[in-house]
């Protein structure tokens, strides 16, 4: 009380603000010793809540374009909400790994389970649909199902860091946002890439051997693919995509499978053309040539290309077009679209340097083929 | 709320610095402790508000339009208009505007809107 007095005492004021500095300085010194971690937490908290909110809006976002998507084009006779919610919220439990063998299988059953019932619950949805709506609103909604799916775990580790006050699980979820949200984003992009069935960057391997196949006869393999045979510097090319323009990525193992066991073998090489992350720094667009199966997803398509190669002894090649992973799933860029002619000249010395005349080549586009017809 | 805050430190750490300028001249001590204060915050108010700026640049860099590129194969007409839904690569649109052949959808792809930048 004196010191407060003292303080506004007129006659000694400008020492008196140098004490209460001073003073003020080495109380917030030691206030950050002590309270320091806690100070950062509740900052930390503070930022997360600010990223948590904008992931609930670019999910609701998401979900909001669905439903609309689907009475635009699906023309449904009920309410959509119960149903939709449901399958926001659809999980896949992987078969158990302790005996690792015969797992293939087993994920390729649960995953063909999954894609018939997803795709049928989205038919109900949208009944006036055709395949290829039906095609591209599984897509949407798979792109909510994603974003609703971000948001919840970001959440949850949110609300478990405030209820624990635990500092170190918060600075784990800090460290990893930025990356999270850029997902998020790219998401947001997909969403409306895949609502208005616009091709993304995922469907360069597509777009290739959609232009391979261009003004030839296509019939249907397995499963959800198309094959067209072309010529190309005297060999018979076995052009090969998913069946589009819905969204739509097929199944490429079995119809390599089916390809190679038709010739019983007799394939001199086994091309396939895919979009790959870049690294930073790097140009998007740029091609790179390896070796091995260039299919994403969990690994069943890989596992029996690699098999069935693998039988016969067949060479098997690949094409890289580099996109970020943000490109790969927003609408296709320009520079992606303009590789597909560079892949096209690349395949054609791959061929012509590694084949004899009359062999039997299969190039597989592999990817998102929506957008995309043949 | 973050500008006005952002602009809030960065009017009072102005005052500040002419505060301690002016008593300089006095020759009292504490003006360099307001001189020390007053550029801080100044860094940290530009700081903040050079960051928002960069938010608000990624945030318009992101939004993209998509185009379709019509194409002739016979005569090579070639025409780039807006992207319409029902629109997809390959799908034949009817006679050239040119010729007799056959005018096809030969590309689609997006630009962002606005240059991305720092």
């Amino acid at each position: 009380m004196a010191t407060f007095l003292f303080l506004f005492d007129s006659g000694a004021s400008d020492s008196s603000i140098g004490t209460l500095i001073s003073t003020l300085m080495y109380l917030s010194f030691i206030l950050f010793i002590l309270f320091g971690q806690k100070i950062q937490l509740w900052t930390m908290l503070w930022n997360m809540s600010g990223a948590l909110k904008k992931l609930e809006f670019m999910s609701s976002e998401a979900r909001a374009l669905t439903v609309k998507t689907l009475k635009e084009i699906g023309k449904p006779k009920e309410d959509l909400a119960p149903r939709l919610n449901i399958l926001l919220e659809h999980f896949l439990i992987s078969p158990v790994d302790m005996d690792p063998a015969g797992i293939v299988w087993k994920f390729d059953h649960l995953l063909d389970v999954r894609d018939s019932k997803f795709k049928d619950d989205v038919r109900m949805l949208a009944p006036e649909a055709d395949e290829v709506q039906v095609n591209n609103l599984e897509n949407l909604v798979e792109g909510a199902l994603a974003l609703n799916t971000i948001y919840r775990v970001v959440r949850h580790y949110y609300l478990l860091g405030k209820k624990t006050q635990s500092f170190y699980l918060i600075l784990q979820l800090q460290m990893i946002l930025p990356l999270v949200m850029q997902e998020a984003e790219a998401l947001v992009g997909a969403t409306k890439a895949f609502a208005q069935g616009q091709p993304i960057g995922d469907g360069i391997g597509p777009l290739v051997a959609s232009k391979l196949m261009r003004n030839s006869e296509k019939r249907k393999v397995e499963k959800d693919m198309v094959v067209s045979e072309v010529e190309i510097e005297g060999r018979r090319v076995l052009a090969l995509k998913a069946e589009g323009p819905g969204g739509n990525v097929g199944k490429p193992g079995d119809a390599i499978r089916q390809l190679i066991e038709e010739r019983s073998g007799q394939v001199s090489m086994v091309l396939m053309i895919d979009a790959a992350v870049k690294f930073e720094g790097e140009k998007t667009g740029d091609i790179s040539e390896g070796i091995g199966a260039a299919i994403g997803g969990i690994g069943t398509e890989r596992f029996k290309i690699e098999e069935e190669v693998s039988k016969f002894k067949i060479p098997l090649y690949a094409l890289i077009v580099k996109e970020s992973i943000q490109e790969a799933i927003m609408p296709m860029r320009k520079e992606i679209a303009e590789a597909a002619d560079k892949v096209i000249s690349r395949i054609k010395t791959i061929i012509k340097e590694r084949t004899k005349d009359a062999d039997t080549v299969i190039v597989a586009g592999i990817g998102n083929t929506i957008g995309i017809g043949q | 709320m973050a500008l006005m805050f952002s602009l809030a430190v960065l009017a009072y750490s102005a005052w500040l610095i002419y505060g301690a300028a002016s008593s300089y001249d006095k020759g009292k001590a504490e003006s360099l402790y307001n001189l020390a204060l007053g550029v801080m915050g100044v860094l940290l108010a530009l700081s903040s508000l050079t960051t928002m700026r960069r938010r608000i640049q990624a945030a318009r860099a992101q939004s993209t339009r998509t185009f379709t590129v019509e194409f002739c194969e016979k005569c090579g007409f070639k025409s780039v208009r807006e992207f319409r839904v029902g629109d997809y690569v390959h799908k034949r649109l009817g006679p050239c505007r040119q010729c007799s052949g056959e005018l096809l959808i030969e590309m689609i792809y997006s630009e962002p809107l606005r240059r991305e930048g720092f």
